[in-house]
């Protein structure tokens, strides 16, 4: 009895392993897909929005006319200036120009009160790293889009994802990236290129 | 679906499966990188400012430029983060400005933009873990067991040293109040000295220098005091008797720019003579491996190929007096073959070496021993300075000349009353001034004067003889029988533990300050230090401690001190400088300046004042007040059964061996590790000698020596003379500076001084000595 209550019920078990274990597996898989693609990033990532909804569009060559480097400059020493400062602004939005509630909300909290407007970057590079836009840019003639993503077309700021573990940004760059570009162009790696 | 524990096992492998597709692992070892960075400080950053200023960390008085750091609060506002929190964690604490290098100024004369890598790291004195950041009280007896402190006020203090200073004099004992000082240069240790001669005490004494054998040799030769400088970058011929010209003697980074200049004319000769292969033997066109202390006899073997071989320079020695007697002596004691027995260098090169010496101008004899703390004897400063005689060198352009005072204005007549004349009267506790008429600098009579009970009073400035002095541990249980001492340094030495009261003084970095003439620089200069910032608020400059000290005490001591505070005097000093119309600040000529106040602000502005020296043939005495250059080894230096080996003191760059500063905290890191293994220090010995005491690189072994016992490991290396045991100086703190206690030892403790017997001067650049495997 004993052998034969064994013997069916190994079948039996062996059965429903080979169905409902397998679709546990596939099961586990999906989700851990979902919450590593849709539910981790809302956990790990704070969604800071800008602090002014700018537009791209409206300053560039379908709106003012602005070069991107009319604001995003190189200083005569080729430090690159990074994130406008509310001075390059004020050159035009002295006083409101147009009806735009984010132009409205430019003048009246910042431009009157003369109070830089606190951006928030998209890839500001971690503490001990030593970046420089000018060698980048200027010597290896690589385009801002290689690494930024391309803001020429978009209407509205998207809000800085800030891991909240950090405080880095989302695009901030690993090393892994840095070295990768670096080995590709023939750029050296050695520790002290990046890390001063 | 029935869950059960198989598939939930399935679903965990799943699970981990998919993890692995997903971004959560990987994003989470670079967050996990990118957060534990943020841990480590972060330097300020914001607008950078430089200054101006000297260095004063050895007495070469390079000029230095700061760059300071705004510390921008706004910044993390700016950068819009919301972490700001860790940031402020991490950050070192706030303040206004941060010193975050010092580099060398490239429009001062003596380094010409130029850094050794002692001053380059002369931050860590500023912000160290060792200063004193108010004054101290001792809590317990000295002597008994680690000192405990109490911080007390200024107030507190000066009432305290007042107090215990007008007891002294209300007694009539002022003589019984000693002052240690590293050196007398500079207005701060003028002031000192004028203070301490008002209050009636003639025992302002030094810490031992090669300077102190040269003033000696110089008053006897010449006539004349100063300090001697040479003319390195003119000189074609540099026959240097055992001169680290390139590991800090004199002006360290003025002699390494010196040196470029040579290599690129290639119209430069160096002779090295020394036992040890140096940085600069290495470096030299010659090396003459000497054996130590019979440099005398060398020089005078030289001067006796000269002479005979009629090499000298005819108008030179015309100039000079006792060239007869010399010449008598020379030929009668130094033959070639009997000097060559002695020093252990062959016959013929040492002729070579002379007639290449004579015949090349302008050349230059140089006496000296490493950085120029370890003094020698007379004979040998004597016979060394000769030989710049015979070729025409003394106060020629490409020689040596003796510098040129700075014209400060004078200070006004010492007042003194009854108690001072009476105090000034009596001798020196030291024995300067004694005896021996031209003895100075005798500091190593100390230990015996404070045994004696000679002290009631002892007040060390930046100095620190309780490491520092021949025998130091000796000496720093005689402190302990002293019944007030008053420290003032601004970080925590070997001295400062010894003291009741402790006052800290502000670094160089953050103080107004003198640095009169580079050290063997043939110019005179001077320079500021000035008050850049200031770390430790309550450390006060040592003048502006002794100035409200002598209002206090009055009487003539506060009648000789009139001034309200440092700068006063400085700024009247340098008044003088203006009124000699002088030299040249900047590249402007003094006597262009409009006014003093141009002057003044000219050198606040970091500029140095320079005046080029006078270039014309001198000459001296050979032999003077007929006291023959001997050449009698002082007793030590023989060889005996028990210690048949020297131990010769050497010095590094790296390692601070003189003024107050100890070794700089993380230049511990910059020691070679044949100097220093952790915690160990190596001694230099030759192959041989090791291979015949069956000792390998790195073997621990004692070196036993007639006054004490060092536990080293040896470093095998065939550049040290056989027999001659190399020992590193400025190492063996017990500080309580957690980067220094410990490492290695102090060779000061068993170098015995023995006296020099003309000068009564300490020598004591080495010992006898046994090197024994343990």
């Amino acid at each position: 009895m004993s052998e034969e209550h064994a013997t069916s019920g190994g079948r039996e078990g062996g059965h429903k392993q080979a169905s409902g274990g397998l679709g546990m597996l596939a099961v586990g898989f999906v989700v851990a897909i979902v919450v590593g693609w849709l539910l981790y990033p809302a956990i790990v990532m704070s969604s800071k929005p800008q602090p002014i909804n700018f537009n791209h569009k409206v300053h560039g060559a379908e709106g003012a006319g602005l070069a991107c480097d009319s604001c995003h400059t190189f200083r005569e020493d080729g430090s690159f200036t990074g994130i406008p400062r509310l001075d390059n602004c004020i050159q035009c939005h002295a006083s409101a120009q147009g009806e735009s509630p984010d132009e409205a909300k430019l003048v009246e909290q910042y431009v009157t009160p003369n109070k830089e407007i606190p951006w928030l970057s998209y890839s500001y590079q971690p503490l001990c790293v030593f970046f420089s836009h000018a060698a980048h840019v200027k010597m290896a003639q690589l385009e801002c889009t290689a690494c930024h993503e391309d803001m020429s077309k978009s209407t509205s700021s998207p809000p800085a994802k800030v891991y909240r573990i950090s405080g880095y940004s989302k695009d901030t760059m690993s090393m892994e990236e840095c070295e990768d570009c670096h080995a590709k162009k023939g750029t050296s790696n050695a520790c002290f290129v990046c890390h001063k | 679906m029935k869950l059960d524990r198989r598939g939930f096992l399935k679903f965990a492998v799943g699970g981990a499966i998919g993890t692995l597709a997903t971004p959560i692992p990987w994003d989470l070892i670079d967050e996990s990188a990118k957060f534990t960075d943020l841990w480590a400080p972060e330097p300020a950053k914001g607008p950078s400012s430089f200054v101006h200023s000297t260095c004063r960390l050895c007495p070469g008085g390079c000029g230095i430029t700061l760059r300071l750091v705004e510390d921008k609060s706004g910044r993390d506002e700016w950068r819009g983060w919301h972490h700001k929190e860790f940031i402020q964690r991490r950050r070192l604490p706030a303040v206004p400005l941060r010193a975050v290098k010092i580099a060398g100024n490239p429009d001062h004369p003596v380094n010409q933009g130029g850094i050794c890598p002692l001053g380059a790291a002369g931050l860590q004195l500023l912000y160290g873990a060792n200063r004193i950041t108010a004054p101290l009280k001792r809590t317990n007896p000295k002597g008994e067991g680690e000192a405990t402190w109490k911080k007390i006020t200024w107030d507190e203090a000066l009432n305290i040293v007042t107090g215990k200073l007008r007891e002294i004099r209300e007694a009539g004992n002022p003589h019984t109040v000693a002052c240690i000082l590293d050196s007398k240069k500079g207005l701060t240790a003028e002031l000192m000295e004028r203070f301490f001669r008002a209050y009636g005490s003639p025992n302002v004494i030094t810490m031992p220098s090669q300077e102190d054998v040269e003033t000696v040799g110089l008053s006897l030769m010449q006539g004349t005091g100063g300090h001697l400088a040479y003319d390195l970058e003119n000189s074609k011929f540099v026959l240097s008797f055992g001169v680290a010209l390139l590991e800090g003697w004199g002006a360290p980074v003025h002699n390494m720019m010196v040196f470029r200049k040579w290599q690129e004319a290639n119209e430069h000769t160096l002779v090295q003579i020394e036992p040890n292969c140096s940085v600069t033997a290495s470096k030299a066109d010659k090396w003459l491996a000497v054996k130590p202390g019979t440099e005398a006899a060398l020089a005078l073997g030289m001067a006796n190929v000269i002479v005979t071989e009629g090499l000298y320079d005819r108008s030179s020695v015309a100039r000079c007096q006792g060239f007869e007697g010399f010449k008598a002596l020379l030929e009668s004691e130094y033959n070639l073959h009997k000097v060559s027995d002695i020093t252990g260098i062959p016959a013929t090169i040492i002729a070579d070496t002379a007639r290449a010496f004579a015949v090349t101008k302008p050349a230059v004899a140089v006496y000296g021993r490493g950085q120029g703390v370890m003094s020698g004897n007379l004979a040998e400063f004597m016979s060394i300075y000769s030989l710049n005689a015979l070729v025409g060198s003394i106060g020629a352009k490409g020689g040596v000349v003796v510098q040129r005072e700075v014209p400060f204005s004078s200070w006004p007549a010492l007042v003194t009353d009854a108690v001072a004349e009476q105090g000034l009267s009596q001798p020196r506790i030291d024995g300067e001034g004694g005896e021996i008429k031209h003895s100075i600098g005798m500091a190593h009579n100390l230990t015996a004067a404070l045994k004696g009970g000679a002290v009631n009073a002892l007040v060390v400035h930046e100095a620190n003889p309780c490491y520092a002095l021949p025998r130091a541990h000796k000496f720093k249980e005689a402190v302990a029988t002293v019944p007030f001492v008053l420290a003032l340094t601004s970080c925590m030495n070997e001295t400062t533990l010894s003291a009741d009261i402790i006052l800290p003084v502000a670094s160089y970095l953050e103080r107004l300050e003198d640095v009169t003439s580079a050290a063997r620089v043939p110019y005179a200069s001077l320079s500021l230090t000035r008050p850049v910032l200031a770390n430790v608020p309550e450390a006060r400059h040592p003048g502006d401690v002794f100035l409200p000290l002598a209002k206090a005490m009055g009487g003539s001591v506060g009648s000789s001190l009139p001034w309200d505070n440092f700068e006063a005097l400085l700024k009247e000093k340098v008044g003088g400088i203006f009124a000699s119309r002088r030299g040249r600040i900047g590249d402007q000529e003094v006597a262009m300046l409009g006014s003093p106040d141009e002057l003044w602000e000219g050198l606040n502005a970091g500029k140095c004042w320079y005046e080029e020296p006078i270039f014309g043939g001198g000459g001296l005495t050979f032999n003077s007040q007929g006291q023959t250059p001997h050449l009698e080894p002082v007793s030590w230096m023989k060889a005996s059964r028990e210690f048949p080996m020297l131990l010769v003191a050497y010095e590094n760059i790296n390692i601070a061996n003189r003024r107050a500063v100890d070794t700089l905290p993380y230049l511990t890191k910059n020691i070679d590790n044949t100097v220093l293994q952790k915690h160990d220090l190596l001694v230099r010995v030759n192959p041989e000698t090791a291979g015949r005491l069956r000792l390998v690189e790195g073997d621990a072994a004692a070196v036993q020596c007639p006054t004490g016992r060092l536990s080293v490991r040896v470093h095998l290396d065939v550049g040290m003379m056989p027999d001659v045991i190399g020992i590193p100086l400025g190492l063996g703190h017990s500080n309580d500076d957690p980067f220094l206690t410990g490492k290695g030892v102090n060779a000061y403790e068993v170098l015995e001084p023995e006296l020099d017997p003309v000068t009564g001067l300490a020598v004591w650049w080495g010992t006898r000595a046994k090197l024994i495997k343990v």
